[in-house]
């Protein structure tokens, strides 16, 4: 405390954040192969959410993805683009300023991801966004 | 606060029968009026110069404010609300009864206006607001208690009944509180849902679904007071709405059978007299119709507490309760679920789960990005 001194941050490779998933998030099925790792399973949580089978995949060097594979996200009936994605099957948890390779992606991501899910399906029903968030600005879309 | 995981089953579809309740309820302005509006009736029927004066009158409410189940009507704006002035020593027949409650409403200035007179009772109209029921009656010697008598101009007699006792059976049935007794009886507090037992939810629920189902005053719509007791009587006593309105469905259900061919009894738990259940003898088409509600509604809702996640189950509490409440209800879960995600009371588990207090690991601050 105080601000003596800040702890050194220690990039957390593949292999370290594939074992924090295993402990953290005994649902998952990890998986890591050259250099690449895949987090696979239900991202849905019991009860705000169906159930949700989706990828979390970390390459050294680049942020995490997210996607979401089945069921499919979904538009609303009145033609509503599904807010804080980056492509359809791609939801936008976090901002590029909230993460940082030595953050556990099990601690971050995955609840990111959960909570997005939770508010989509909100938004589905509502129309409206209420989990908050940022958007990009204009000239970077 | 997110609901504990511990009901993970019925956490999440009771919250949101919890909002859709609040949200058909008096609001806590609309209850106030209603108060003030009781009170200063019951003041005007016992005043001096009141024909009621020396009769001992006792004014309290009935009905669903007394019982904490109110429901705003789908097609109008207006609540029924309903009083009972409750003579002691009237010694007249029950049309002059009716008449001098009637002429004393009317004697009053601002009450002029606001006066129909229906077949038991007298309507106030509050537009906008609410209608406030008058209800004259006599102490019924005969059967002691709290029992009354009331006057039907239609038969031109007396009707037996006893709605504070039937407010008292409500009260033990919801494991609620004993019947206070005083000269003017207080309307009790409105109450938010949430401190509301799950018969008075389940109640509410009921009355709703009945008013989706049928036309507005649609003759074989069953009537509040037979719903209020079919529950009551069915009510175990478990704390979760949605497993409490499924087992009174089937409980409703498994008496119709043992009724077949014949129908359901129904009276008023502490006045055997007034039997509720006297309608459908009068109205043919009106049983039918109830079996049918509580056949498609036991089914519907039964698959309610099989539906995951809020898109599902909102959509379904929309079909059976209508779209506005329901949404607006997903609104405030999700809007709680916000509040916890900012204030840091969000948690994961290691079952994967999202919900709050310590057990689990504290989920970081983060914001959703993109378009």
């Amino acid at each position: 405390m105080g601000g003596s001194f800040k702890r050194r941050r220690r990039v957390l490779g593949p292999r370290e954040q594939a074992a924090y998933l295993r402990q953290a998030c005994p649902w998952l099925d990890v998986r890591v192969a050259g250099g690449c790792l895949v987090a696979r399973g239900n991202f849905g949580s019991v009860p705000w959410t169906r159930p949700y089978q989706g990828r979390i995949v970390y390459e050294i060097g680049r942020r995490p993805r997210t996607f979401i594979d089945d069921p499919a996200l979904k538009r609303r009936n009145d033609g509503l683009p599904i807010p804080h994605v980056y492509a359809a099957d791609q939801p936008c948890t976090f901002h590029p300023s909230n993460w940082s390779p030595d953050q556990p992606i099990a601690l971050t991501v995955v609840p990111w991801l959960m909570t997005w899910l939770v508010f989509y399906e909100g938004w589905r029903v509502t129309g409206d966004w209420d989990g908050g968030g940022l958007h990009p600005p204009a000239n970077d879309r | 606060m997110i609901i504990q995981s511990a009901s993970l089953e019925t956490g999440l579809v009771d919250e949101i029968l919890l909002y859709v309740c609040e949200r058909l309820q008096l609001t806590d302005t609309q209850h106030a009026d209603a108060v003030r509006s009781y009170q200063a009736v019951g003041e005007w029927l016992q005043a001096p110069g009141s024909p009621f004066y020396y009769v001992a009158p006792t004014i309290y409410p009935q009905g669903s404010m007394a019982l904490g189940t109110t429901v705003k009507p789908r097609h109008r704006e207006e609540f029924d609300l309903d009083l009972v002035l409750d003579l002691a020593g009237w010694s007249d027949g029950p049309l002059s009864l009716y008449q001098a409650t009637l002429d004393r409403l009317r004697s009053h200035r601002d009450y002029a206006a606001r006066v129909e007179p229906l077949r038991r009772c007298i309507r106030l109209h509050y537009a906008g607001q609410f209608h406030l029921d008058v209800l004259p009656a006599r102490r019924d010697l005969a059967r002691g208690g709290t029992c009354i008598e009331v006057p039907d101009r239609t038969l031109g007699g007396w009707k037996p009944s006893n709605p504070k006792g039937f407010r008292g059976w409500f009260e033990v049935r919801s494991e609620l509180r004993g019947l206070a007794r005083m000269e003017q009886e207080p309307v009790p507090g409105n109450g938010d849902a949430r401190s509301k037992t799950a018969l008075q939810r389940a109640v509410q629920l009921l009355k709703r679904r009945r008013d989706v189902v049928f036309a507005p005053d649609a003759d074989e719509a069953p009537r509040s007071v037979l719903l209020t007791t079919l529950a009551g009587e069915a009510f175990k006593g478990s704390e979760s709405t949605a497993v409490s309105l499924l087992a009174i469905l089937e409980e409703i259900e498994d008496r119709i059978k043992a009724a077949w061919p014949g129908h359901l009894d129904v009276a008023n738990p502490t006045n055997p007299d007034e039997r509720f259940s006297e309608i459908w003898e009068r109205e043919p088409g009106g049983y039918p119709a109830f079996v049918d509600y509580v056949r498609d509604f036991r089914e519907r809702f039964a698959e309610l507490l099989h539906r995951p996640g809020l898109e599902s189950v909102t959509r379904l509490v929309g079909e059976l309760f209508g779209e506005e409440v329901a949404q607006a209800a997903a609104r405030r879960v999700t809007e709680r679920f916000r509040a916890a995600k900012d204030t840091g009371r969000l948690t994961l588990g290691t079952a994967g789960i999202l919900a709050s207090g310590p057990a689990g690991r504290q989920i970081r601050p983060h914001s959703f990005y993109g378009r």
